[in-house]
């Protein structure tokens, strides 16, 4: 689905890049988290991704080709930008609008899934009405509107508490198997990361090292708590850290 | 109910003051030709009320609301020029941050050369108030939208056109709107200064005609109505505002 060959970037021409010839690939509705500290670039790779801006070399293809991405994929950015002049429905129709498909035919669709992210009753409020899950619920349908298979998610349950953020985890993965869509989640939360994840990337140094997650689906929140679930985050912390030690 | 309390303090202060200013001249410690009572001033506006509003208090209402007119249309075609194009950008920005240096009321007489005592004199110095404030607030509106939220409608495929439309534009309303707010104001002040210039009505021209024959009820009549004038056009704005923006945190 998603193809990056040997990507290499930098912000200015004098800096460290801030990726060094990464590759990276993403199948089919798989469920790939990147973990990374904060300022190690995770959100940059979503950009880039996306089709805001272009790596220096190397080479990305979505769905085979190689060129502009923009429209084409879904972005959830960190903070969840609903514009708070627009009730939550015409929020979620944005991108419907933007690319002027059929709007009776995707506002049927909005009503349903609003329904099923437990967000009818707030359809017709204004996002400051909103608490904080809920928000993240609205800004994740927005990102399904755009009609991508794949979607990209920057740390979407980053402002949760611990509480909420379980919830929110549950109901991502039962949405993503619903769905059949791509997910490409950043977090820097590692426990999250194996809980919901196919695959694991771990970002360090401007390198990307993977990690596969074997776990059977559908997964329970307690995994956390078993033997196995406990060595995946401690390899993964030492990935995180390793060089930092040296 | 909440207001009152929260300016019950202003309110009294003020009341005092209204009963100290009545005694003082009662008591002739101030001449009322200088300064009349409170209640001179009230009889005064009873005295002069046919003049006073059905011939000066229509005309600068007019010449401020055609002033404004002009200048919220002409400053919403600049502000959006200059935001499409450098070159409009370039040419008019500077001149704005000249404007803001130069003391415009010493433009104003030239309006007087050009158009004598017509009402474009008195409409152009509401325009010359009016205009700037307006301009540079609709500008800082337009530029306000987030990078973070321009990445996200460029992620959904969006033109520049649609990112104007459906965020840029909606951004901009609040620092409008706080650009009208002051202008209410100003343009009352510019509506003023050009019928000082030369007009033949106006609560302007009633003023200072009051003035010239030491009428001084007249002329303090005629400057409680226009800062009257001047608080009920805030006001109407101020609700439009609350209304148009009542959904926005
Ligand atoms: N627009 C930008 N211009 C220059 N440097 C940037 C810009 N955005 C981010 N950076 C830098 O790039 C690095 C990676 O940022 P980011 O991708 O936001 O990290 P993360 O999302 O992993 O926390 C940081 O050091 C940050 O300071
Ligand atoms: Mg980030």
């Amino acid at each position: 689905m998603l193809v990056i060959d040997r990507l290499t970037f930098r912000y200015t021409e004098s800096e460290h890049p801030i990726f060094k010839n990464i590759s990276l690939s993403l199948r089919k509705g798989e469920f790939v988290s990147l973990i990374g500290s904060s300022g190690s670039g995770k959100s940059t790779l979503l950009k880039i991704i996306a089709g805001l801006m272009e790596g220096e070399d190397g080479h990305i293809y979505y769905e085979g080709y190689e060129g502009n991405r923009l429209g084409k994929i879904g972005y959830m950015p960190q903070k969840d930008q609903l514009l708070p002049w627009r009730k939550i429905i015409e929020n979620v129709l944005l991108p419907v609008e933007i690319r002027s498909s059929n709007k009776e035919v995707e506002k049927e669709k909005a009503t349903a899934l609003l329904k099923e992210f437990g967000l009818s009753e707030v359809a017709n409020e204004y996002p400051s009405r909103l608490s904080g899950g809920m928000r993240q619920r609205a800004a994740f349908l927005r990102t399904i509107m755009t009609g991508s298979d794949l979607l990209l998610l920057d740390e979407p349950f980053g402002a949760l508490d611990a509480m909420r953020k379980q919830d929110m985890q549950r109901w991502l993965l039962s949405v993503w198997e619903r769905l059949g869509k791509t997910i490409f989640f950043i977090t820097h939360d590692i426990e999250e990361a194996i809980l919901l994840s196919d695959r694991v990337l771990v970002l360090r140094d401007g390198e990307i090292e993977e990690v596969s997650i074997p776990f059977s689906r559908p997964r329970v929140p307690d995994m956390i708590f078993g033997h196995e679930f406990i060595e995946y985050r401690r390899l993964l912390s030492e990935k995180i850290r390793e060089k930092n030690h040296l | 109910m909440k207001n009152l309390k929260k300016y019950y303090q202003s309110i009294l202060f003020f009341l005092l003051v209204l009963i100290i200013w009545e005694i003082a001249v009662r008591q002739d410690w101030v001449p009322f030709f200088i300064l009349p009572a409170p209640s001179m001033i009230i009889a005064g506006l009873w005295k002069y009320k046919e003049q006073l509003f059905t011939i000066h208090l229509g005309t600068t209402l007019y010449e401020v609301l055609v002033g404004l007119f002009f200048s919220v249309v002409a400053a919403i075609l600049l502000a959006v020029g200059m935001f499409f194009s450098k070159t409009i950008q370039r040419i008019f920005y500077p001149i704005l941050i000249v404007s803001q240096t130069i003391p415009l009321i010493a433009i104003a007489p030239v309006f007087a050369l050009w158009f004598g005592y017509s009402l474009w004199t008195k409409i152009a110095a509401v325009i010359l108030f009016s205009f700037f404030p307006l301009l540079v607030n609709l500008y800082d509106g337009l530029k306000m939208t987030k990078d973070d939220l321009m990445d996200l409608l460029k992620t959904m495929g969006a033109n520049r056109w649609q990112i104007f439309r459906k965020v840029q534009v909606p951004m901009a309303i609040p620092s409008f709107f706080s650009g009208l707010k002051v202008v209410a104001v100003y343009s009352i002040t510019g509506a003023t200064i050009g019928e000082w210039l030369g007009a033949e009505s106006g609560l302007g021209y009633f003023g200072r005609r009051m003035a010239s024959t030491l009428r001084s009820d007249g002329v303090f009549a005629s400057v409680l109505l226009l800062s009257l004038l001047g608080l009920i056009l805030f006001i109407i704005i101020g609700w439009f505002e609350k209304l148009t923006l009542k959904n926005r945190r």
